[in-house]
């Protein structure tokens, strides 16, 4: 027998094992394989299926709320039977089914938020979870003022067309443009701050420029571009910036 | 569990299993966590991911992640399960090898490249199962095989014998004669939940039950006290009550056996 670590298309072992994996995956479509018996092999269909439903529940717990009992099923089954989860490290996991969830065209009877909502759920367990340490200190009010800002990578604003933090059960359905920074804590929560339209402009330039924002600068071109009173305006900007910088999310390039 | 552990350290833990794949590239809380556990207490990991006899391609890269993260935190022992989770994607479970001359030779090859990776031994599990695809060896004759031609390790679970002599009708101390005793590194002991018509689903999320720790008693009479870990992985109790069940082991272990936990 030739010595390898993968598997020849005729290998009989492949063969035994796709069939079974087949039918865990779509028992509607495969069989079960011929000669196992049905329960036993129900066995591994139900512990599959109870295993991502239980994590995904940890990972998204309102969207599982808000969806019935049945759509949800749905949705772990459909996991199973289109999507191939390549990363073997469980937390990753809720990033698996976000990009499960992007890529399928949706069914009208299925709320419009739940993409949204997933994000959000997505992005509250990735800033938990991530390597970042913040920066450290809060920067003075000088450096704010003159030095090209940039942000945290343990903050990140995000714009949805639902109040995807308001979402509970009970909640109405409303669209309404919704802009937050959600960022991780010095003491490693995750909180988030509702943001401006204005605002969420601002940090998004911040966190797209290589370089970093010299945010007066930014914000007097804004003035002008609105008609607005600039040394208001560059003031309440500044205001603004502070209250993210009191959480050290904002930092600056140490120069060479 | 992990903020409990971090927190206070009882005395009478002598080492921990933690699963790599739940704490690699983890940042924030969680990472302060283990750190704080793993600068007091000894780890040894056992992964859930790899899919050592799966079809797909062996994951070096997860392999190479398993070596730095068991560097980082000092980690002696690495064990995964002798079975397979992935068929081009995750299924994140354990799902029965079939026991083949072919699924033999081929996980072996698999285990031998993981042990280059490493540098060092692995150790398998014999896993609970409820059915497999095809019987040409005895489950007795496939682990022996395995372990034999990869020249690994074996990591005994004992609760998996029990649940598999209920499932497969043997007797289970005959199963653990069975077993090459000078390859067992350590051993798992666990509850287990109970299923109707004849059938044990294995959860790890129940109390130890009475022929379980006999079993576990008679394998320490016939291979000697060996490393075992308590495996609790749902509905976790107070710490408390998890010391009485390691203070059981201990009992059954006598004065100089080693002891431990799981915080997956």
């Amino acid at each position: 027998m030739p010595k390898q670590t993968s598997l020849p298309a005729d290998s009989e072992l492949l063969a035994l094992q796709t069939q079974f994996t087949q039918h865990l995956r779509n028992p509607d479509t495969y069989p079960v394989p011929k000669g196992l018996d049905e329960r036993r092999v129900g066995i591994y269909s139900e512990l599959i299926f109870q295993n991502i439903s239980g994590l995904m529940s940890e990972f998204f717990p309102v969207l599982k709320q808000m969806l019935n009992e049945n759509d949800w099923g749905q949705l772990i089954r459909e996991f199973f039977i289109n999507w191939r989860a390549e990363t073997p490290y469980f937390p990753r996991l809720a990033e698996e089914f976000l990009s499960f969830l992007m890529s399928r065209p949706g069914t009208n009877h299925e709320p419009e938020y739940l993409l949204p909502l997933a994000h959000y759920e997505w992005l509250e367990l990735y800033l938990f979870i991530h390597e970042a340490e913040l920066p450290g200190l809060p920067l003075d009010l000088e450096i704010l003022r003159s030095a090209p800002l940039k942000l945290s990578d343990l903050a990140v604003p995000a714009a949805y067309q639902f109040p995807v933090h308001q979402i509970r059960a009970g909640w109405e359905q409303q669209q309404a443009s919704t802009y937050l920074l959600v960022f991780r804590d010095s003491s490693d929560s995750v909180r988030f701050f509702e943001l401006t339209p204005l605002a969420y402009e601002l940090l998004a330039a911040m966190t797209e420029s290589e370089q970093g924002i010299i945010a007066v600068d930014w914000l007097k071109e804004k003035a002008s571009q609105l008609g607005q009173d600039e040394t208001g305006f560059v003031n309440f900007g500044l205001d603004l910036l502070q209250q993210f910088n009191q959480e050290s999310l904002i930092y600056v390039e140490a120069s060479e | 569990m992990a903020s409990q552990l971090s927190e206070a350290a009882p005395d009478g833990i002598d080492f921990l299993e933690v699963a790599p794949e739940n704490w690699i590239g983890l940042g924030g809380r969680f990472a302060k966590q283990l750190r704080a556990i793993s600068e007091r207490t000894p780890l040894i990991t056992h992964g859930l991911s790899l899919s050592i006899g799966g079809p797909a391609p062996l994951d070096e890269d997860l392999v190479y992640a398993i070596k730095a993260f068991m560097a980082d935190h000092n980690a002696s022992i690495y064990s995964e399960h002798l079975s397979y989770s992935n068929d081009g994607g995750q299924l994140y479970d354990l799902l029965p090898m079939p026991f083949t001359d072919e699924a033999v030779t081929y996980t072996a090859e698999r285990v031998k490249r993981v042990q280059d990776i490493l540098g060092q031994r692995m150790a398998l599990e014999n896993v609970s199962y409820y059915t497999t695809p095809k019987r040409q060896l005895s489950e007795i004759e496939f682990i022996n095989q395995v372990v034999s031609a990869a020249d690994c390790d074996l990591l005994l679970d004992v609760n998996n014998v029990y649940v598999n002599s209920i499932n497969h009708n043997y007797e289970p101390m005959d199963f653990i004669r069975a077993m090459p005793a000078d390859r067992i590194s350590y051993l798992h002991i666990a509850g287990h939940y109970y299923e109707d018509d004849g059938l044990i689903v294995d959860t790890h999320g129940a109390d130890i039950i009475d022929p379980v720790w006999d079993l576990l008693e008679q394998t320490y009479a016939l291979i000697g006290n060996k490393p075992t870990l308590l495996e609790r992985d749902f509905n976790i109790p107070h710490i408390d009550t998890i010391m009485l069940e390691l203070n059981q082991i201990r009992g059954y272990q006598g004065a100089n056996a080693k002891t431990d936990l799981v915080a997956s």
